[in-house]
């Protein structure tokens, strides 16, 4: 159930899911996208970091994991960070994933 | 015995042809029959003839006669008893009757006749007159000319009753004298119960001189009537006496009356009046009537109206059988008093015109008229005529004069023609004026067969700058409807306003069956000004229209009903005494009923400084107080900043106060960036009253419904000066509700909000500037803050401009946690806030392992995506307590230490620690490692380095730090004056070593969570995942080939959060390989 | 026997402990149940 401004974002390939487990702007930006962008991430950072210390690992490796994972369920279409860096969009074959994210 | 034969031939020739009866005609064949019977007596009594002869006549005459014969003697004859008719229901008797014979030359003549105590009995009935066995002899036909018999009589104590339709007659009459020349008697009528004709009368005498001369009976005396009552016709009078002079002509075909009538107190309808008297003299025959009369009505009064005396005076002639009549009379009329019965009328429209310019014009015409119509006298001549054709009363001329005898009135040729069968028609002219009254002119004109026009006219009647005039009225009759078109002129006051030279159109209908109906078509008023309750008009015309088919006034059994509709309405004035413009669209006014306006456009206070009222629907009732609602209305008030839209509600203006209730509507920023988004407001309620604006309202968060704030508005409309109060009782944030949906301000800022806000605020404005300040607190906040999550926040923030979110300098919350990487608790945050963006951070201490972590003061732009830099200085960081903090149960270490550390926030909000040194006091302190050693098989250096932490005793520690604060942070240790700690196993070796200055690195690549999570690792397995899970150890426990990965990561990619490239270590040890860690219990790709 | 003499410099033995771990597999899991838990910002 996502905020249907953040779903229609996604879908228009206008944001896109980074390695490090957050979110970004993909291409030229507007303040309304840059706030969505931001409050995204800030939530993801507050559960980051509640599930990093639970867990005992650092939040970037909590966010680092969950990109892997957020990448590998990323639909046809939808923007997507290869490990080089560059922006892919995501086709039905899988995503060009980080060598550690292999096996999750 | 010839005479008999003509005697007989004058009865027989009396025949009287059944025509049409009229009272004075009966009257004066009753007498003629009872003079005949007489005469017809004188013939019986011949003596010489025997019994047998008269009763040989009597026999011939076929009467059933009995008498007495008392004497018969050549000259004189008396028979007594003599009874006519049925014995026992004689239709005569006469007790005695002489006859004296006078012989001449011929045969024996009637001399005198003298008869004593006759008694005549007879009927009429439906016309008919009948004396019972007498009729053969007194209706035979004969053709000679009607009239007396010449005889010579003398009735003593003559009696008769007639039986009639209209009650019995009785009739008396003593006198003697030739029957058709020189009788002379006295006759006495009574009719105890006459019924004429829907007349009747309760007693009617008659007495009077009898006599005869020449053939011409006549009878003048007193006519006195009781109990006069003609329904049908309104008449009533209680007495009615009439002296006549009545005459009949020899033949008969005439009758003459002169009579003076003396009326007492009568009624005409509901015309009351003491006495009608006066001469009448009519003549008539059998075919037509003629008469005259001047009669003199006394006192008369007509409701409230009083006439002194009415005088009418004329003539009637009634032709043709009296089907056609003919009247001409002058009237006068005279003291005449009507004047109470106008104001009367007047009085009933007192009240609605109340407070308008026809009030002064009422009551000027009141007082001309009571002054003109006292004791004023009326004259007049009417002609009437009322025949086959139908009835007409034309009065050619007619006037209403005052005392004095100046004009009032003048009537001239005012006819009123009824054709049978068809519909009044009433046509004439008039003037009126002088005196102070109006001056009206009217005409009418025929038009055809069955219509006509009538015209009228008044000049300007003014009373001081009110005035009222009538330049043309056109009132067109036809077919029983009456139609008029016309214009009013009008000027002068109004309730609350007034009217300048006002032109009204006039155009309607009144007929008998749907009653009054005012303009059918839309009609355009006109006016150079019209105001009313303090509005005026702004635009020179109105154009009202009535309803589809209707019309705009009606007046009919149902009542007054009023409906126009006009397309547009522009009106300003004052309302409240504020200023107000109003422009509407389509108006619709229905009374009784509702108006109803469309696209209302309402500008309230100076137009500087306007409050705009925008309303898609407004509907009044016209009740003691206007009121009605209002949907869909937005409301942009000048001096506060919001925008009030899709507003509905009650409203409600009474006594100079408009109150604005129950209204439900939107609050949206005017501001182009708005500072929040638009709240919902229910049950809001606003009052205007002079010129202040008193309003309150509930502000709710349209989706969730929640309590925002109270506000309670007052604004002065006249010097711009107002205030806002806030409350915020209880503000609630949680999954239901999140600030950012309040504004757009916090979308970005802060996310996951939970917790309760409370705080007042208030605003205060003029012309010149806007303030505002407000005390906002929570006891317990938490949120996601750009830089991580923070619990806890406790604190009242003072602002000295809310609306610009500047806060009193260093302000303080304190706050249980915040983990921008590492958690620090307990901390409290000094800063303010300017203009929304400039955060100034004053400082912030948290108690720190056994220290304090103190964060330097600095200034932050939150609107600019900035790096932004912290000092954190440590003040004595007790290292046991450190050690203790993070649950490492197998280390333990002393030493206090102080230091600072260097923290960048990039603009993404990751925080980084740039250098940090910490320093250890003197004299240092031990590191010491006390846990059970489970591996054996380190390698020689590990295995020193091993046995070395085991215990280690320092003089000088330092801790330099740098890294992620969410990522790997390295931390360098540098031993100084190292000598082996207590328990460590001390050989020769170590000894030796033990007094080198050995300084001893230490640099661990993990930040204090991974230390803790390493060590826990090694005391719990649980913390590790069994690696088949993973699908990385078959079941067999050999590893399965992992899919072909591209190329590994590029460390030096900047996206990956890796180990800060300060430091650019070659790693001595395999990256994955825990050095402490023995890589037996792991399997590594 | 071996005679140590102290030499004027310290002796640095630099130890690098650099933990890192392949923490991923670990926290991989955790990781899948969080994202589906918060699904409305992933």
């Amino acid at each position: 159930q996502r905020d249907p401004a953040y779903a229609a974002a996604r879908s228009a390939g206008q944001v896109g899911e980074k390695m490090d487990g957050y979110l970004a702007v993909v291409g030229a930006s507007n303040a309304n996208l840059d706030r969505l962008v931001k409050q995204i991430n800030i939530k993801r950072r507050a559960v980051y970091t509640q599930r990093a210390s639970a867990e005992g690992a650092t939040v970037e490796e909590y966010a680092f994991t969950s990109g892997c994972i957020a990448i590998s369920r990323t639909v046809p279409g939808e923007k997507y960070q290869a490990p080089d860096g560059s922006w892919q969009t995501r086709t039905s074959s899988p995503p060009l994933r980080d060598g550690r994210c292999a096996g999750v | 015995m010839p005479a008999s034969s003509d005697i007989d031939g004058d009865i027989a020739t009396e025949s009287v042809r059944p025509k049409k009866r009229k009272l004075l005609r009966r009257l004066a064949f009753l007498l003629l029959g009872f003079v005949i019977g007489a005469a017809l007596l004188g013939w019986f009594t011949r003596e010489d003839i025997a019994r047998d002869l008269i009763g040989d006549e009597l026999a011939k005459l076929d009467l059933p006669a009995s008498y007495d014969v008392e004497q018969i003697s050549a000259d004189r004859q008396v028979l007594t008893n003599i009874v006519v008719g049925d014995p026992s229901d004689p239709d005569l008797t006469i007790e005695k009757v002489e006859v004296e014979l006078v012989y001449g030359f011929g045969a024996p003549e009637l001399g005198k006749i003298v008869l004593t105590k006759p008694r005549l009995y007879g009927t009429y009935s439906d016309g008919q007159m009948s004396f019972g066995s007498l009729d053969p002899v007194l209706f035979a036909e004969s053709d000679a000319p009607p009239g007396l018999p010449d005889l010579d009589a003398t009735v003593i104590d003559g009696r008769g009753l007639l039986d009639t339709d209209f009650g019995r007659i009785g009739w008396k009459v003593d006198g003697a004298g030739g029957l058709d020349d020189g009788f002379a008697g006295i006759a006495a009528v009574t009719a105890p119960e006459v019924q004429i004709s829907g007349c009747s009368a309760g007693t009617a005498t008659l007495y009077g001189q009898l006599s005869t001369a020449d053939g011409a009976l006549s009878l003048d005396g007193p006519v006195r009537l009781r109990e006069l009552n003609c329904r049908d016709a309104g008449v009533r009078a209680d007495t009615a006496d009439a002296s006549i002079d009545l005459t009949v002509d020899p033949t008969f075909a005439q009758v003459e009356l002169a009579a003076s009538l003396e009326t007492g107190a009568f009624s005409v309808a509901d015309a009351l009046g003491d006495s009608i008297a006066g001469p009448v003299k009519l003549t008539a025959s059998s075919e037509t009537m003629t008469a005259s009369f001047d009669l003199q009505a006394a006192r008369l009064s007509v409701r409230q109206a009083r006439i002194g005396s009415f005088a009418v005076d004329g003539t009637a002639r009634l032709r043709d059988g009296y089907r056609s009549a003919e009247v001409e009379a002058n009237l006068a009329a005279a003291a005449i008093d009507v004047g109470p019965a106008i104001s009367g009328l007047l009085g009933g429209y007192s009240a609605p015109v109340a407070g308008t310019l026809l009030e002064p014009l009422l009551a000027k015409f009141d007082t001309a008229q009571r002054a003109q119509l006292r004791g004023a006298s009326f004259t007049g001549l009417l002609n009437a005529r009322n025949d086959q054709g139908g009835l007409s009363l034309v009065m050619p001329q007619g006037a209403v004069r005052n005392d004095r005898g100046g004009d009032v009135l003048s009537l001239s040729r005012i006819e009123y023609r009824q054709a049978s069968g068809r519909e009044a028609r009433v046509s004439g002219n008039f003037r009126m004026g002088g005196g102070g009254l109006p001056a009206i002119a009217g005409r009418m004109e025929q038009h055809g067969s069955d219509s006509s026009i009538f015209r009228l006219k008044m000049q300007r009647y003014a009373a001081g700058e009110n005035w009222i005039e009538l330049p043309e009225l056109l009132v067109e009759q036809s077919k029983g409807a009456v139609r008029f078109d016309g214009a009013i002129l009008a000027n002068g006051i109004l309730p609350g306003g007034a009217a300048r030279n006002l032109t009204v159109p006039l155009q309607g209908s009144w007929a008998y069956a749907n009653g009054l109906s005012l303009w059918r078509s839309c009609t355009s008023v006109s006016f150079d000004s019209l105001s009313f309750a303090s509005l005026d008009l702004a635009s020179r015309g109105l154009t009202l229209c009535p309803p589809p088919g209707g019309a705009i006034v009606r007046q009919d059994a149902q009542g007054l009903r009023i409906a126009a509709g006009t397309s547009s309405l522009v009106l300003n004035g004052k309302l409240a005494d504020t200023d107000i413009a109003m422009s509407s669209g389509p108006v619709g006014i229905a009374y009784p009923g509702i108006a109803k306006a469309k696209a209302v456009e309402v500008v309230l206070g100076p137009a500087a400084e306007a409050n705009r009222f925008a309303v898609t629907d407004l509907t009044a009732n016209f009740r003691d107080t206007i009121s009605g609602s209002f949907t869909d209305a937005d409301i942009q008030l000048f001096a506060v900043p919001l925008d009030i839209s899709e507003t509905a509600g009650e409203w409600a203006y009474a006594d100079d106060v408009l109150t604005i209730s129950d209204a439900a509507f939107t609050i949206t920023d005017r501001n182009e960036f708005a500072r929040f988004e638009p709240l919902s407001v229910q049950g809001g309620s606003l009052t205007l009253f002079d010129n202040m604006i008193n309003a309150d309202a509930t502000l709710r968060h349209p989706a969730s419904q929640r309590e925002i704030s109270r506000v309670d508005i007052r604004h002065d409309l006249g010097s711009a000066v107002g205030f806002a109060n806030i409350n915020v009782d209880r503000l609630q944030f949680d999954e239901g509700l999140q600030p950012d949906q309040l504004t757009d301000l916090a979308l970005g800022v802060v996310a996951n909000v939970s917790g309760a806000v409370a705080g007042k605020g208030r605003i205060d404005w003029n012309p010149e500037d806007v303030s505002s300040f407000g005390r906002f607190f929570s006891d317990a906040l938490d949120f996601a803050a750009v830089f991580g999550p923070v619990k806890g926040a406790r604190g009242e923030v003072e602002f000295t401009d809310l609306l610009s979110l500047t806060t009193a300098p260093n302000q303080q919350i304190f706050i249980a946690s915040i983990n921008p990487g590492i958690e620090a608790r307990d901390g409290i945050i000094g800063f303010s806030l300017n203009d929304g963006q400039f955060l100034g951070v004053t400082g912030g201490s948290w108690p720190f392992m056994g220290g304090t972590l103190k964060l330097r003061p600095t200034q932050l732009n939150l609107a600019a995506a900035e790096e932004r830099r912290y000092i954190l200085e440590v003040d004595a960081l007790d290292a046991a307590l450190f050690v203790e903090d993070l649950e490492l149960g197998n280390l333990s270490a002393t030493g206090i230490f102080d230091g600072s550390l260097q923290i960048v926030f990039d603009e993404l909000g990751f925080g980084k620690i740039e250098s940090g040194v910490l320093q250890s006091r003197a004299p240092g302190g031990t590191v010491s490692y006390v846990g059970e050693l489970t591996y054996e098989d380190l390698s020689p250096i590990a295995n020193y380095a091993f046995k070395t932490l085991r215990s280690l005793d320092y003089e000088t520690m330092q801790i330099g730090m740098e890294g992620a604060l969410t990522g790997d942070i390295v931390t360098r240790v540098r031993f100084d004056g190292v000598k082996q700690g207590k328990g460590t196993e001390q050989n020769f070796i170590t000894r030796q070593i033990a007094d080198l200055p050995i300084r001893l690195n230490v640099n661990i690549r993990a930040p204090f969570y991974k230390l803790l999570g390493t060590y826990q690792s090694i005391y719990d397995p649980s913390t590790q995942r069994d690696p088949r899970d993973l699908g990385l150890v078959g079941p067999d426990g050999n590893p399965i080939a992992a899919p072909q990965e591209p190329a590994p990561a590029d460390p030096s990619n900047p996206n990956i959060p890796s180990s800060p490239d300060i430091i650019d270590q070659t790693n001595a040890v395999r990256p994955s390989e825990p050095s402490i860690q023995t890589s037996d219990s792991e399997i590594m790709p | 026997c071996i005679n140590v003499n102290a030499p004027s410099e310290p002796i640095v033995i630099e130890l690098n402990i650099n933990i890192t771990q392949e923490v991923i597999y670990r926290l991989a899991e955790d990781a899948g149940n969080t994202i589906d838990e918060n699904a409305d910002i992933f």
